[in-house]
């Protein structure tokens, strides 16, 4: 079985990029085989050829619901909502890349966010997102055990 | 009575572009009486390469556009060669006019089928085809709405054949002054053959019939956004070593003449910013003069494009100048004929690229170790699938000191000028029947024939049901 871990955001505006830092740390651990991390940053067309291959996917990004900043979320992307109309390719998200992924039936795609604290231009971290990582991959290392 | 309809942002373009439209029934039809075009987004690439490396100037101008960066590419490495009074060899000639050409075949075919087509032909009832507005969509065009797929699948295929040489798409780092960074190897050129092939296919048997197709059910749209009527092309793809010859020459044929001039003066394109968010104090400047001096509010400003003109006057650029100008489409000038155009284009492009590849020397460098960056001025006129791209470069001491752009799309989406005269855009506008002033789809098919792209976006998940709680901030 083939997993997927994507790291979306921009990390240019501190905590929007939080998915990107946690799929560099990703990275760097000894995941179990068949496990693929790619630091997708904004670029989430660029994932199509995986997602494609993908069997199982896990989303790291910021989440904002409204909860206290640092707070880690776990959900289902079908109970995340999209934008309903895009106004460029520019504007291409996860739905409608996973709708262009042409699955027969969409393999199964787990989010876990991080509700940021700051998003402003910065490549750093906020202290209440960095304080928030090792519970997220902490997380992410027990979804894969799973 | 006057309704004022506002098109903001544009869909189906690239980058970010609002129209507004002024229709009103005149002569018993109801139609478009004026128009404003706006671009939305203020860029200021030219001035962040001051005081940089001339090397960075390829590799920072093809992030102006996602969709077209070879195109900046090619135009910046042109323009540093260009100060050094020079000309690349053979191999990278050919490999940069190869890069070029997937670059335009892909974007051809985007155009056609995920902008444009989804205004005369509704879509599978899908994301991402499925349309808002479903005005005047006329029968008989199921067959192209059959191939929307396969044309995400060509257009894969264009971006698989550009990475052949050029390592990755859409933005390459093969394109530095000097040549070009990848040698061809024989595996590679027999791969970029077999994909042609397939693209060749793809736009003999499927892109151009289903043009002609659109073309029949809505013939009308061949008497429908004539525009300035004035024609503009730089040129582009070398065709030998000494640059003698490019498959497209450039000049410009004013309203619509068979009077080609091919001598274009670059001293003779001003812009103009009366209606642009840029100072006054740089009115009317050669684009070798030119300033980008954002000035946001400016009383009566609307676009943050300048006004670019050649004596004066508007010009429309795109594969439409580029064929009337070569002699290769004469028909006339209308939202049709662009589309009729631009896929005669994609055709007559693939065809040469054969020869280019043929021409290609297995093995051998495609950069010369002898080049040296010298300081001074350089210009590089070529094009961009959506027309004449110039760039105009100064070095000085090693470093650019100055670095000016003028995409097709200023050309053809400038507001109006000092002498109040609209771009092709707003002039194609006007006079397009609408039959739904809320809903007005002529008006997109006028706006996408131009395959405008006024070049991003930060996307937050946002749950709309409960996730669960990992781990509580604080």
């Amino acid at each position: 079985m083939q997993t997927l871990i994507l790291g979306i955001g921009n990390e240019l505006l501190g905590d929007e990029g939080v998915g990107v830092h946690a799929a560099r740390l990703l990275r760097m651990e000894n995941l179990p085989k068949q496990t693929k991390v790619i630091e997708v940053g904004t670029a989430i067309l660029d994932a199509l050829p995986d997602l494609e291959q993908a069997d199982r996917i896990i989303i790291l990004d910021a989440m904002k619901n409204d909860q206290l900043p640092g707070t880690v979320y776990k959900i289902p992307l079908d109970h995340c909502s999209g934008a309903s109309c895009i106004a460029s390719m520019h504007g291409f998200d996860i739905f409608r890349v996973m709708a262009l992924a042409g699955h027969s039936s969409p393999p199964p795609v787990i989010v876990f966010g991080i509700e940021p604290q700051e998003i402003n231009w910065s490549l750093e971290l906020s202290t209440s997102a960095t304080e928030a990582m090792p519970h997220l991959l902490e997380a992410v290392r027990a979804e894969l055990r799973d | 009575m006057t309704t004022i309809t506002v098109m903001d942002p544009v869909t189906r373009i690239e980058g970010h572009m609002k129209i507004e439209i002024e229709i009103d029934t005149n002569g018993g039809q109801q139609q478009i009486v004026d128009a404003h075009c706006t671009g939305t987004l203020f860029r200021g690439f030219e001035t962040l390469l001051n005081g940089r490396s001339p090397l960075d100037a390829p590799i920072i101008t093809q992030r102006i556009c996602g969709v077209c960066p070879i195109s900046h590419g090619q135009a910046a490495v042109q323009a540093l060669e260009n100060v050094s009074n020079w000309l690349p060899p053979a191999n990278a000639r050919l490999l940069r006019n190869l890069t070029l050409g997937a670059n335009f075949l892909q974007s051809h075919i985007l155009h056609f089928y995920l902008l444009a087509a989804l205004d005369y032909v509704a879509g599978p009832a899908a994301s991402p085809w499925a349309t808002a507005w479903q005005t005047d969509m006329r029968s008989g065009l199921d067959s192209v709405a059959a191939n929307l797929p396969a044309a995400i699948a060509a257009r894969r295929q264009a971006h698989e054949m550009g990475a052949v040489f050029a390592g990755r798409m859409p933005s390459t780092n093969t394109f530095i002054p000097g040549g070009f960074t990848a040698i061809p190897t024989a595996d590679d050129i027999a791969s970029y053959k077999q994909h042609l092939a397939e693209l060749t296919a793809f736009i003999e048997n499927i892109y151009l019939p289903d043009v002609q197709q659109v073309g029949d059910v809505y013939s009308d749209y061949f008497e429908i956004g004539r525009g300035s009527g004035n024609l503009l092309a730089y040129g582009a793809f070398e065709m030998d070593d000494t640059n003698s010859s490019r498959l497209f020459s450039g000049g410009y044929a004013e309203s619509g003449a068979a009077n080609i001039q091919d001598t274009l003066n670059t001293n003779d394109i001003t812009e103009s910013v009366k209606y642009s968010w840029y100072a006054d104090a740089t009115d009317n400047l050669t684009p070798a003069a030119g300033e980008t001096q954002p000035e946001y509010p400016k009383e009566g400003a609307y676009s943050w494009i300048k006004a670019p003109r050649l004596k004066g006057k508007p010009y429309e650029a795109g594969p439409l100048a580029r064929m009337w100008i070569n002699g290769d489409y004469n028909r006339g000038i209308s939202v049709m004929d662009r589309h009729v155009a631009r896929a005669l284009e994609a055709k007559k492009i693939a065809t040469a690229m054969v020869g280019w590849l043929n021409e290609l020397s297995p093995g051998q460098n495609a950069f010369d170790d002898n080049f040296e960056q010298f300081s001074g001025f350089g210009v590089a006129l070529s094009e961009a699938p959506r027309g004449a791209l110039g760039h105009w470069v100064e070095i000085t001491k090693g470093e650019i000191s100055h670095y000016q752009v003028i995409t097709p799309t200023c050309w053809n989406a400038s507001p109006r000028d000092d002498n109040d005269v609209g771009g092709p855009m707003e002039t194609a506008l006007i006079g397009t029947p609408i039959e739904n002033p809320d809903e007005p789809v002529e008006a997109l098919r006028v706006i996408h024939a131009y395959d405008p792209c006024l070049s991003c976006a930060v996307h937050i998940l946002r749950p709309d049901q409960k996730p669960i709680v990992v781990h509580t901030g604080k």
